[in-house]
């Protein structure tokens, strides 16, 4: 069996018969009937991206899993359609970096396309522009410009477009 | 012996122990692309070696015989986990033959020597009986069993007193007695019989000619599944307390060369009578260099391996696990060469000033010493809370550099750079032997320790002695009519930089 990764956003458990799920000093460990299984998670150690393939577990039933920017779930049938449902609900855009807000582009209401700039974050004297890769619809601004904000501290929050 | 050895195909390797051994056997599993299952104790929920092993298993308990002794549970764990075989480690299991034969029976691969073996040198009067019969000298002692104390009897008058009676069955300093007076002997058999049983199940005692002042000198050896036996040197071990160690080191400033590879060559005689294959170490115990006679075997790796590894360049538990799969041994004695010298220092939790008490508790910071020639092998991490039902070992320093007394300056400043919070530890015990002359110049025998263990923990002073030296001589400047010279350093700086060098 399969774990995916899925970089970007929001914490979804999914409701599924479950291993116990914890992360402890950069290790997965996912326990069912009495055996864990351990992995090693780096930064190093993932693929970012869409669905990268990195882990194999096989005595879990699994939940969804998110640290840091990095999401796990694990690769079972329905498990997508599953995502789909939570993932229509509202998310909150975590910021990839610690930094200072350079300029924000949007405001509650706003629809905006895949691509389109957000906001600029500042870090170690490079702008980094937060976009998102769907079409999507602005619920919240949570930060302002000149803001110094923390990695993974809330920016925005946002839905797809009904 | 040309018979065709069946090569073992191993992929997942159960670790049938706990702690920094358990950590350094996962690494080496790793290092070597194969897969490790851990097994843990309740108590040892939040330990290292159950997070970095890729599998572990919860066996339950909390004392080492609800769980780390128990074979029928460690056998299941690895079936439950597809592992293939099982690496007893040291201690708990690792020198039972009845656990190795039943790791076999399950169909496992048991990454050590054949159970016959482990069971004829844990006799240790069948042991001392091999030795013999390949001319390895062992202590004048008696043949058999002593049922009576006539037999008792009979041998002290052959070989004289002192004598020590030992459990035949038995080991780590258990089960033994000095005898130092023919009026000792009847009280001291029962009462070693007694012990015997109760430890190791088996009242059979023997005895030998109890040498005073000894060195422990012990060689390294391996053999694989084709023949092949070779030596790694020797260890010297005589900085012990009650038969625990404390530093060791490799080689021994005992030994010459010819003596180094006589003792090398007997050494891999007694292996390979035992029809030996696996890490193994042959114990010596002399007085003399010219005199030096053969112990005991003890047929697994042992806590004070890395030395070994450190000067002849060989992973010792990667050779284990090689020759477990039925590999030959990849190099030959004339390979092995020693290069420098190494030291290892037990980090115990434990107060050398409060007679050795326990110091448990929970390492919120810590620091480890690293750089060329400095190694740390430990189970430690910051947050992680030392259990108490298990032993007091939390680390192992291991320096190697060209000569013994830069390896003395290596340890010394390691375990100065060595920070696990302020808890007392066997630290300032070592220090303070690093220091003294006898061990400088490696004139010590297994007595140094206990010979000089108050000398030694006296001159390490406690923080209340340093507050009250320094006040003191705050007190001494201030009523002197002189004037302090501003280039003198102060008190106050001049003793804390003391304290910080202890």
């Amino acid at each position: 069996m399969n774990w995916l990764i899925k970089s970007g956003d929001q914490k979804h458990e999914a409701s599924l018969n479950g291993s116990k799920v914890r992360m402890e000093r950069g290790y997965l460990l996912i326990e069912k009937d009495n055996i864990t299984n351990s992995y090693r998670i780096n930064r190093h150690n993932l693929q970012h991206g869409k669905f990268g393939k990195v882990l194999t577990v096989e005595y879990y039933e699994g939940v969804v899993l998110k640290f840091g920017r990095f999401e796990l779930i694990p690769d079972i049938p329905g498990i997508e359609e599953r995502l789909e449902q939570a993932l229509s609900g509202p998310q909150d855009f975590l910021s990839p970096m610690t930094g200072k807000v350079l300029s924000v582009s949007v405001k509650p209401g706003d629809l905006i396309k895949a691509s389109d700039p957000i906001m600029v974050v500042e870090a170690m004297k490079m702008e980094n522009p937060i976009k998102l890769e769907e079409d999507a619809q602005i619920l919240s601004v949570h930060t302002e410009v000149a803001a110094m904000v923390d990695a993974d501290q809330i920016l925005f929050k946002w839905q797809r477009p009904s | 012996m040309s018979e065709t050895v069946k090569k073992h195909k191993i992929k997942r390797v159960l670790i049938a122990n706990r702690g920094e051994i358990a950590v350094r056997i996962i690494r080496c599993l790793s290092q070597m692309g194969l897969e490790s299952v851990a097994i843990y104790a309740d108590s040892d929920r939040e330990s290292l070696h159950a997070k970095m092993a890729d599998f572990s298993v919860a066996i339950g308990g909390m004392q080492s015989n609800e769980s780390y002794l128990l074979s029928e549970k460690i056998i299941k764990a690895a079936k439950d986990t597809g592992a293939d075989a099982v690496h007893p480690g040291y201690g708990f299991l690792s020198e039972n033959a009845d656990f190795a034969e039943a790791v076999q029976a399950a169909g496992l691969v048991f990454i050590g020597p054949n159970p016959e073996s482990i069971r004829k040198l844990g006799d240790k009067i069948a042991a001392r009986d091999l030795a013999a019969n390949v001319n390895v000298p062992t202590t004048a002692g008696s043949k058999n069993e002593l049922k009576t104390k006539k037999d008792l009897e009979d041998v002290v008058s052959k070989i004289g007193l002192p004598v020590i009676l030992k459990a035949a069955a038995g080991g780590g300093g258990r089960g033994m007695r000095i005898v130092r007076d023919m009026s000792e002997c009847e009280s001291a058999l029962e009462a070693c019989r007694r012990e015997a049983l109760s430890y190791f199940a088996n009242d059979a005692v023997f005895c030998e000619k109890f040498i005073e002042n000894p060195r422990h000198i012990e060689v390294q050896v391996i053999a694989d599944q084709h023949g092949n036996y070779v030596h790694l040197f020797e260890r010297d071990c005589s900085i012990q307390r009650r038969h625990q160690k404390l530093i060791e080191e490799a080689p021994s400033k005992f030994l010459n060369e010819e003596q180094r590879e006589n003792l090398g060559k007997r050494a891999c005689a007694i292996a390979k009578a035992a029809n030996y294959h696996g890490a193994g170490t042959v114990e010596f115990i002399c007085e003399s260099p010219e005199e030096i006679f053969f112990m005991e075997m003890n047929t697994r790796i042992q806590v004070e391996h890395p030395v070994t590894e450190e000067i002849t360049g060989v992973d010792l538990i990667r050779e284990q696990v090689s020759v477990a799969m039925g590999n030959p041994l990849s190099f030959k004695q004339d390979d092995i060469e020693i290069q420098g010298w190494s030291i290892e220092c037990r980090i115990n939790a434990e107060n050398p000033h409060q007679d050795f008490q326990p110091s448990l508790g929970t390492i919120k910071n810590m620091h480890l010493p690293s750089g060329k020639g400095v190694r740390v092998d430990t189970h430690l991490y910051e947050g992680y809370t030392i259990p108490e039902q298990f032993d007091s070992m939390i680390a192992k320093v291991i320096c190697h550099d060209r000569t013994r007394d830069a390896c003395i300056q290596k340890c010394k400043a390691a375990l100065k750079e060595l920070y696990l919070g302020n808890r007392p530890t066997s630290v300032t015990l070592i220090q303070k032997v690093m220091d003294h002359p006898d061990f400088i110049s490696g004139d010590f025998t297994t007595k140094f320790l206990e010979k000089n263990l108050e000398s030694l923990l006296e001159h390490s002073s406690t923080v209340n002695d340093v507050v009250k030296g320094s006040v003191e001589a705050a007190f001494k400047q201030a009523s002197a009519p002189s004037p302090i010279p501003r280039s003198e350093v102060s008190n106050w700086s001049k003793v804390s930089r003391q304290e910080a060098l202890q």
